[in-house]
Formats: structure tokens, C-alpha cells, sequence
């Protein structure tokens, strides 16, 4: 491999990395605008240039690349490339673009969102002049609404491109381009159009500055004040990693924005991924454990609802018990559901809830919402190992033989139809774990109060079979409790099993599905892994019975 | 004694015609070459003959013909450029005027050197005339059967087309260009790759210049050695020369590549007008630095130039006499650069913009030393920091005019106006 000197930091990298990748690798943060891993290299913004050793002018290390020298023209007799950053001429070039950048700017930071999180700030703290030496009129170009979820600040552009090539190449769409010449230049569309791909608000994050903004993220508090929580997107089974930035304050969440991931949401993230808080925030939440007495649901406290729900399912033979588990629920909630029922109450009967929203999915060139859009169903059918599924079982239930039924829900809109609810109205005793008050609950016999994906911690596995941890930003709404928690406590009562936390359900779960057989916990990670499949699953399932 | 080859029938009305040109040898070159010679062999007698681009940056020609990789299952292509627009140049526009057929077939022995099926010409928008004259030269061709399949039974096939350009400077830039042609965005693509590996839709491509190519049939005809007899053997061969300015004779010369500038200037061009003194003189094109009277006891060709620090460029020599403005001249000049920067790289996009502001201000009296010192140091910023050499181009005037002729601008500075109020 290439042996490559930046400053005074030695290091080898495979032929073809770039400069900047490499600086980076040696912890020197080379600044830049246009170049964007995830788009193609333009070098155009010049602020990533450095000087390198037998090369006349300086480069751009964005897209200069590291290649094997031939012996006789190494440098030093070892080095194949020999970069200087922290020199005079690199600092001057670099406080030079950041003048130059900033000639029309309005520095209007304090009325702009991106401040805090801005390149452009953060640059010309680092690398720039404290004043501009620019005396004339600044051009004004006019503020442009591109879509339903995306605003451009045209005063604030630096032109790096990003946004057009992202449209070009990750959407294909090609909404955006650059119009007029030279300094006159500015991001724009064609008339008629209008940016409203499903990737749109990607534009915004990969801005470096405050010229495209979402419409969501307007005028909100600043971005240092938020709490960030990695997780991943329960919108759809990409599982996209994703940041939410929210406040203990009030609970709430202010921002989603996507994390990369290279093998599942690269630097993207869909817009309705993005902008789903809105959908569970409306939802009207259940907010304590209710008990239906004297045929009115009445509050109840947690230990009293285990208790009558145990008493009460017990009342039952096992083979007129069914539990329902679901795709919006973690891997390790469905996990200990099923085994709360097969093994706490000898119940057969473990369903899927099969009833999800499933679209056609959205394939641009380099992403892909997929349709179900429901984060984990192929996890949940993998712990729930499932006999038979909820549209199944309704007829079951309608024929008489499935009496109780607990239905472990979660999904934030209700598809079940009249006919449908008249059919779980003949149940005896139900039972339904699940985050909003919907029209079975309403009728249930016991209603546990369940928390959003946003609310707890656990793992989805997406729809390649790559597991994926989730964290808890909010805390539920009032007695509502992760779901975690619900079926920890019920475990323990029945003295099924005591799991002090997520991890031990993994670990569980590691033991007892095969395809997880490879993986652990603290694998896991930020980034996940993926679950073994085919042949290799099965053999590691002969090998350890 | 020299004789011009070029230019030397551009003033009969009948020179556009194909017959006026087959009847003095015109096409020749041509079927020598696809009928007796491989594409090799050609690049062979170019690369003897030493012929440099004439487009500005000379480079030998042979030497970019040979980049082209030899086995490649992709399209080649050679795109003749003809998209002039340097101020002070001229020269391109007078060939496809009045030798249309030549510039054509040195763009046919050129495709069929670097085995190209597809030639393209490459227009200045503003050449709508020229357009017509060469499209009219294409479909003479044709008729001939100098063009499309297996031409005169040589089992190669060619096709040449004329584009144009939709008016922008930088499209004359090789890789502006590919991509105008490509349909896009004239913005200029990094290098590398260069166009010889990856060019026009990704295949190997040759850019070259009107006269590069038009040099190329004498070359076949009359040989090499020929060619390396006109002028310094390093950079030999017949050269345009584009008169412009306060001379008495203007135009376009003739003349051997290394013909002295003061000849250029008092012999062919007869001198200065009305008897005024020399000022300067911009030697190739308004980008290249400028000279001093008393550096243009230099020959014309692009390495004594070089070693006087500045440049043949497109050999646009503009002649500026004592009544000129110079500070008018260089506002005038970054106006031109201000305009037809692309706007891709920072540097050049908002640096012109603000040096045209800066030299406003100077010109208008309103300056002050802070002012000249900063134009330097913009340009200095500018220049070598962008993808293309617009930067460079736009840089290097600001800083020959200020290194050579610093007195002018302080003397506005000090004034409070412009000295000579003149214009150019």
C-alpha cells in the first residue's frame, strides 16, 4: 500500500484513497464544501486545497488520489506522495476562499438555523478573517420555495453543488440546477417544477450552510439544545439509522435526521422517515392501564392488571388462548410474547400481526424506500415463530374456538375494518398492548399502555436481516411503560424469567433462533450486523442441538 | 522567402467552394492518407513535424495524439475546436471563413489518425456564418464521397458534424467544451482523466484548435521536415498572427512561427497610429501578461516567450499606444474574464466579480494604495487555485499590469482620476 506523509503523521492507505479521506484517517480534518463521499468529486469549492510535494500548484485533496509511486521518484526514498497542511500557503488560500465565499453572504446567523451546525461558521471561526474587506452592495438573490418540505435561502449559497448532484445522482430527478453564470449564478429549477422526491429532505442535510432549510426545521429552538439519541426509523423496513435530536424540556422530538450507514441508508433518509414524529405525536396516547369493570374501562395500577389478567387467562384452556405479535414491536418484545405464552400459559396458539400499510416500493438510483412500512417484521417473524397469523386467526376467533387473546399492537394507524371489530367484540377476554387509543381498545377487557419506537430500546431487524439496535429518546407518556418493561415484569411474575435487561433477551434470543446465532449484543453496536441466513443457519442450528 | 500556405487563397470569393479547393490540391493529403497510410504512420509524421497547439497552451500535437489508447472497445472522437473567443483573436474565424475545406480536412486526417468515426466542429454560437460555410463544406465533402462509409473504398468511415456553441468563453476550454457538446452545463471537469482517455461521453477524445488541424494537410503533403524548416525547429511551422490596436495596418499575419514581435508590429503592421509612442503589448490574447516596449524585441513563438514570463497564447497581439489607459484596459479585460467565468470554482466566480469592482473604483479615482495592493493579492488568490486556467487567465493580466506598469494605477490613486481618460 502507498505510503502517504501528511505534516508529520505517516500512514499507509490503499492506492486510490484521496488525500482528504487519508487526512482524515490521520485524524486531520481537511475542510471542504462541495465534496460529499456520497456524491461524485467536483472540486469546485477549492477549500480543501494543500500543497504536495512535486506538484506546481496546489490541489485539491478531495480529489486527488494516493497511488504507488514508481521507486526512483519516491520521495525521501520512501514516501509515495508527501503532503504539507499546516503551512503558511494552505492557511492563506484557505482564509482566501473563506473571503471569497463570504463576499455576498449576509451573516445572518442569528436569524438563520443552520447556525451552530454550520460550515461556513464554523470554517471562518477556524480558518477565516474576522472582517470582510469587501465594500460593495451585496447581491440579493430572492428566497425560493423548491417543494412542500424544502426552502432555499439563496443569499446564504456557496454553490458547492451538492444539492444539484444530489438530485442528478441519488434521486435521478434532476430538479435542481444552477442557473445563470459566474457570480450571478444560483440554485433554481425549471418553472413548473418543483422538488418534491421523497429523498427532498436530504438537500437540507447535506447543505454546509443555511441556504436550503426544511420547511419542519424552520425557526426552531437552536441545535445545541437538543439531546441526540441514535436510533433507527420505524417507517419502513430499510431501517434507516437515524439521529433524534429532542428536548427533556417538553418530551418532545424537534428533528429527525438520518446517520450513515453504509450497508443500510448510506448518508439518506426518506421524508416521510423524517417526518413520522408528527404522526405519532397526534396520535391520542394511552396513558395508563385500564381494566374493563362494570362494563366502563376504568384506570387500574400495573400489579393489580398482571394479576387479573393472569387469573383471568388461566380461566381459559390453552388451546382457546391466542397472542398476537407484531412487526412494529422490537425483536426482544415479541421474543419474550411468545414466550410469556407458550411457556407461562402452554398457549399454541402464537400469531403475526399480518395488517400493515404495504405500498409498491420507491426505487430511485441509489436508494430504496421499501413499501411494508412497518419496521420489523421480518424480526418479529423471526421471534414469534408464528403458527398462523392475525387474518387467520380472526376466523378462528369468529368460529368460537379462540376465547382470550392478548394483541401485543403498535402500529399508529387503525386498519381494521367493522366487520373486523364485530369479530373480536365475540372474544370473551381481551387483551391489547398498544400506543393509541383506537376502537379496540375502546372495546377491550384490559388495555396496556405501550411506548413508540421513539420511547424505548430494543433491536429490528430490516428487511435484509440486518439487526439494528433502537434507543429511547422520550420517556412514554404518563404510567405507560416500554413495552420491554410490561413483559419483564409479567416474565417475573410468572416466575418464567427474570431478564434484568434488553441484553439478556438477546442473549436469549442469540441461543434460541438460529439465524442470530452469530451475533451479540454489544456486536451490535451503532451500525448492527447482519443475521445468518440460508444454509449457514441451519447448520449452525444441527451443530448446537 | 515565405510562403503562406493558410491564408494564401483566403481572399478569392471562390475559396469556400470544393472545387476551387480540389482544383489547387485541396483533399490530397486526405486520400493519401486513408488510402496508403495507417493511422500510426500519420501520427508518426505528425509528431516529426513538431507542430504545437495553436489554441494557446501548445502542446505537441502528435505527442496528444498518441494518448489515445490503441485498444479500446469505445468510440473515439475529434472534436475540431473552433469556438474563438479570446479577445485580440481572429485567426480561427478567417480560416473557416475563407479555407473551410482545409480546416475540414485536417479535422478528417485527424479523425482518421486517432481512429475516430465521428469528427465533431465545435462553433463559436456567434459564428453563424462560419456555421453555414462549413456546414456547406461538410455536404460538399459528401457529395464527394470524402465522408460517410467506406470512403473511396478505404473500408474507413467518417462522419463529420458542426456544433455550436450557445455563447459562453469557457466552451472553448477542452473539457467546458466536451460537456457543451455532451448537452450539459459548460463547466470544466477536473483532470484528470484527460480527454484522451475519457472525453466526450466518457471515450477517448482529441481536442485541437482550427489552425492546429488546418496545419496538418500541409504537413502529409509536403512532409515534415518541411514544416520543422519554417521557424524555431522546437515550435516550427506557418503561424497566424492576429494584429489588433492602435496600429496602422491591423489584421491577421501570415507568418513564420518565431517572427520577431517588433517586425510583427512596425513592419507588417506599419507601425503605430499617428505617429504616437508604444505603450505595451499584449502578445497572445488578453489573458497572457503583458509586455513592455521594451521587451518586444522577442520571438514570436511559445518558448521565448515563456522565458520573457509571458505567453503565445492564441497569438492576439493588441497594441496599445501612450494614450492609453492601462488601468481602463485591465477593467476592461476582467470585465471580460468577470463575464464568462463559469461560476464553478470559488475562486474565480467571485474573485472577478470583486477585482472588476476594485478596478471600477480605481479607474473612477476612487482608490487607494490598500486597494492595488489587495487586487494583487486577489489575483494571487485566484490564479493557479481553479480547475480550468479561466482563473489563471483572469489572474495573470492583473498581475503582469500591476507588476509592470504599478505607476499607472497610483497615479489614479493620487489623481483622483484617470490621468488620460482615454478609451482603447
Amino acid at each position: 500500500m502507498p505510503l502517504v506523509k501528511i505534516d508529520n503523521v505517516e500512514l499507509e492507505v490503499p492506492a486510490g484513497t484521496t488525500v482528504l479521506e487519508a487526512a482524515k484517517q490521520a485524524n486531520i480534518e481537511i475542510p471542504h464544501y462541495c465534496y460529499h463521499p456520497g456524491l461524485t468529486i467536483v472540486a469546485s469549492c477549492r477549500m480543501c486545497l494543500v500543497r504536495i510535494e512535486g506538484m506546481p500548484k496546489l490541489v485539491p485533496s478531495c480529489s486527488t488520489r494516493i497511488m504507488e509511486a514508481p521507486p526512483d521518484r519516491k520521495v525521501d526514498g520512501k514516501y509515495d506522495m508527501v503532503v504539507h497542511y499546516e503551512v503558511p500557503e494552505v492557511k492563506e488560500a484557505q482564509a482566501s476562499i473563506l473571503e471569497f465565499l463570504l463576499l455576498h453572504h449576509p451573516v445572518d446567523c442569528p436569524e438563520c438555523d443552520q447556525a451552530g451546525e454550520c460550515f461556513l461558521q464554523d470554517y471562518t471561526y477556524q480558518y477565516g478573517k474576522d472582517h470582510s474587506r469587501f465594500e460593495f452592495q451585496k447581491r440579493v438573490p430572492p428566497r425560493k420555495d423548491l417543494g412542500p418540505n424544502v426552502l432555499l435561502i439563496s443569499t446564504r449559497c456557496i454553490l458547492c453543488s451538492r444539492c444539484v448532484r444530489f438530485t442528478d445522482e441519488v434521486t435521478g430527478t434532476g430538479e435542481l440546477i444552477v442557473k445563470n453564470r459566474g457570480w450571478r449564478s444560483e440554485i433554481d429549477m425549471f418553472p413548473e417544477t418543483s422538488l418534491d422526491n421523497k429523498l427532498s429532505m436530504c438537500t437540507a442535510d447535506i447543505c454546509p450552510v443555511g441556504a436550503l432549510v426544511t420547511k419542519d426545521f424552520l425557526f426552531k429552538p437552536r441545535n445545541w439544545r437538543y439531546k441526540k439519541v441514535r436510533s433507527v426509523c420505524p417507517g419502513c423496513s430499510v431501517g434507516c439509522n437515524m439521529s433524534i435530536e429532542f428536548m427533556e424540556e417538553d418530551n418532545r422530538i424537534y428533528r429527525l435526521k438520518p446517520v450513515y450507514n453504509a450497508d443500510v441508508n448510506q448518508w439518506w433518509m426518506c421524508d416521510d422517515g423524517r417526518l413520522l414524529y408528527h404522526t405519532y405525536r397526534k396520535l391520542k396516547r394511552l396513558e395508563k392501564p385500564l381494566m374493563r369493570r362494570d362494563g366502563e374501562l376504568k384506570r387500574v395500577n400495573w400489579r393489580r392488571a398482571y394479576r387479573t389478567l393472569f387469573e383471568t387467562f388461566q380461566s381459559f384452556k390453552p388451546d382457546e388462548i391466542a397472542a398476537v405479535g407484531s412487526g412494529y414491536a422490537t425483536n426482544e418484545e415479541n421474543f419474550m410474547l411468545q414466550k410469556l405464552f407458550r411457556e407461562g400459559l402452554k398457549c399454541p396458539h402464537v400469531a403475526i400481526d399480518d395488517r400493515f400499510r404495504c405500498e409498491e416500493d420507491i426505487v430511485y438510483p441509489r436508494f430504496v424506500i421499501k413499501g411494508e412500512k412497518l419496521p420489523n417484521y421480518r424480526g418479529a417473524s423471526e421471534m414469534l415463530q408464528p403458527n398462523t397469523t392475525f387474518s387467520k386467526l380472526l376466523k378462528t376467533i369468529d368460529e368460537g374456538k379462540i376465547k382470550a387473546l392478548y394483541w401485543l399492537d403498535g402500529n399508529p394507524a387503525f386498519l381494521l375494518n367493522e366487520e373486523e371489530l364485530q369479530i373480536l367484540n365475540k372474544l370473551d377476554f381481551l387483551v391489547v398492548q398498544h400506543i393509541a387509543r383506537t376502537p379496540v381498545t375502546e372495546n377491550a377487557h384490559m388495555v396496556f399502555p405501550g411506548a413508540t419506537a421513539y420511547e424505548k430500546e430494543g433491536s429490528f431487524t430490516n428487511y435484509q436481516g440486518r439487526v439494528q439496535r433502537i434507543q429511547q429518546a422520550l420517556l412514554p407518556p404518563g404510567a405507560a411503560k416500554r413495552d420491554f418493561e410490561i413483559f419483564q415484569e409479567m416474565l417475573d411474575l410468572l416466575d418464567i424469567a427474570t431478564y434484568l435487561s434488553i441484553s439478556d433477551v438477546f442473549a436469549e434470543i442469540v441461543e434460541t433462533r438460529p439465524a442470530y446465532g452469530q451475533l451479540s449484543w454489544d456486536q451490535l453496536g451503532e451500525l448492527g450486523a447482519d443475521t445468518t441466513v440460508g444454509e449457514e443457519a441451519a447448520f449452525s442450528s444441527s451443530s448446537s442441538s | 522567402m515565405f510562403e503562406p500556405v493558410l491564408t494564401k487563397d483566403i481572399q478569392i470569393p471562390d475559396s469556400q467552394d470544393i472545387d476551387y479547393y480540389l482544383d489547387r490540391g485541396g483533399y490530397e493529403a486526405f486520400q493519401k492518407v486513408v488510402k496508403s497510410m495507417a493511422p500510426d504512420e500519420v501520427i508518426d509524421v505528425v509528431k516529426a513535424s513538431n507542430l504545437r497547439g495553436r489554441g494557446g497552451a501548445g502542446f505537441p500535437t502528435g505527442l496528444k495524439w498518441n494518448f489515445v489508447p490503441k485498444n479500446t472497445e469505445k468510440p473515439h472522437y475529434l472534436v475540431n475546436n473552433a469556438d474563438e473567443s479570446e479577445p485580440g483573436t481572429f485567426k480561427d474565424r478567417l480560416l473557416l471563413n475563407g479555407n473551410p475545406h482545409l480546416v475540414l480536412e485536417g479535422t478528417m486526417i485527424g479523425a482518421f489518425a486517432i481512429r475516430a468515426n465521428v469528427a465533431y466542429i465545435y462553433i463559436r454560437g456567434e459564428f453563424v456564418r462560419e456555421a453555414r460555410i462549413m456546414e456547406k463544406a461538410i455536404a460538399q465533402a459528401y457529395d464527394k464521397g470524402f465522408l460517410g462509409r467506406n470512403i473511396l473504398g478505404s473500408g474507413y468511415d467518417l462522419d463529420v458534424y458542426v456544433h455550436r456553441g450557445a455563447g459562453a468563453y469557457i466552451c472553448g476550454e477542452e473539457t467546458g467544451l466536451l460537456e457543451s457538446l455532451e448537452g450539459k452545463r459548460g463547466w470544466p471537469r477536473i483532470k484528470p482523466p484527460f480527454p484522451a482517455l475519457e472525453g466526450l461521453f466518457r471515450c477517448p477524445t482529441i481536442v485541437n484548435n482550427v489552425e492546429t488541424l488546418s496545419c496538418v494537410p500541409f504537413i502529409i503533403n509536403r512532409g515534415a521536415e518541411w514544416f520543422k524548416s519554417i521557424g524555431p525547429e522546437r515550435s516550427p511551422g506557418p503561424k497566424l498572427f492576429c494584429l489588433s490596436g492602435h496600429v496602422k495596418n491591423p489584421g491577421v499575419f501570415e507568418l513564420p512561427m518565431g517572427t520577431n514581435l517588433k517586425e510583427i508590429i512596425f513592419e507588417h503592421g506599419g507601425g503605430l497610429l499617428n505617429g504616437k509612442a508604444l505603450k505595451a503589448v499584449i502578445p497572445g490574447g488578453s489573458s497572457v501578461p503583458i509586455l513592455h516596449p521594451e521587451e518586444i524585441d522577442v520571438s514570436m513563438d511559445f518558448d521565448s516567450l515563456a522565458q520573457i514570463g509571458s505567453m503565445l497564447g492564441s497569438a492576439g497581439i493588441i497594441v496599445m499606444d501612450e494614450s492609453t489607459c492601462l488601468v481602463d484596459v485591465l477593467l476592461n479585460i476582467t470585465h471580460f474574464y468577470q463575464h464568462e467565468s463559469c461560476g464553478q470554482c470559488t475562486p474565480c466566480r467571485e474573485g472577478t466579480y470583486w477585482a472588476e469592482l476594485v478596478l471600477r473604483k480605481i479607474e473612477h479615482g476612487k482608490g487607494s494604495e490598500k486597494d492595488i495592493d489587495m487586487l494583487e493579492e486577489m489575483a494571487r488568490h485566484i490564479n493557479f487555485r481553479t480547475i480550468c486556467p479561466l482563473g489563471d487567465a483572469a489572474a495573470m493580466p492583473i498581475m503582469s499590469f500591476l507588476k509592470k506598469f504599478r505607476q499607472e494605477f497610483e497615479q489614479h490613486v493620487q489623481a483622483g482620476a484617470c490621468p488620460l481618460n482615454s478609451q482603447l
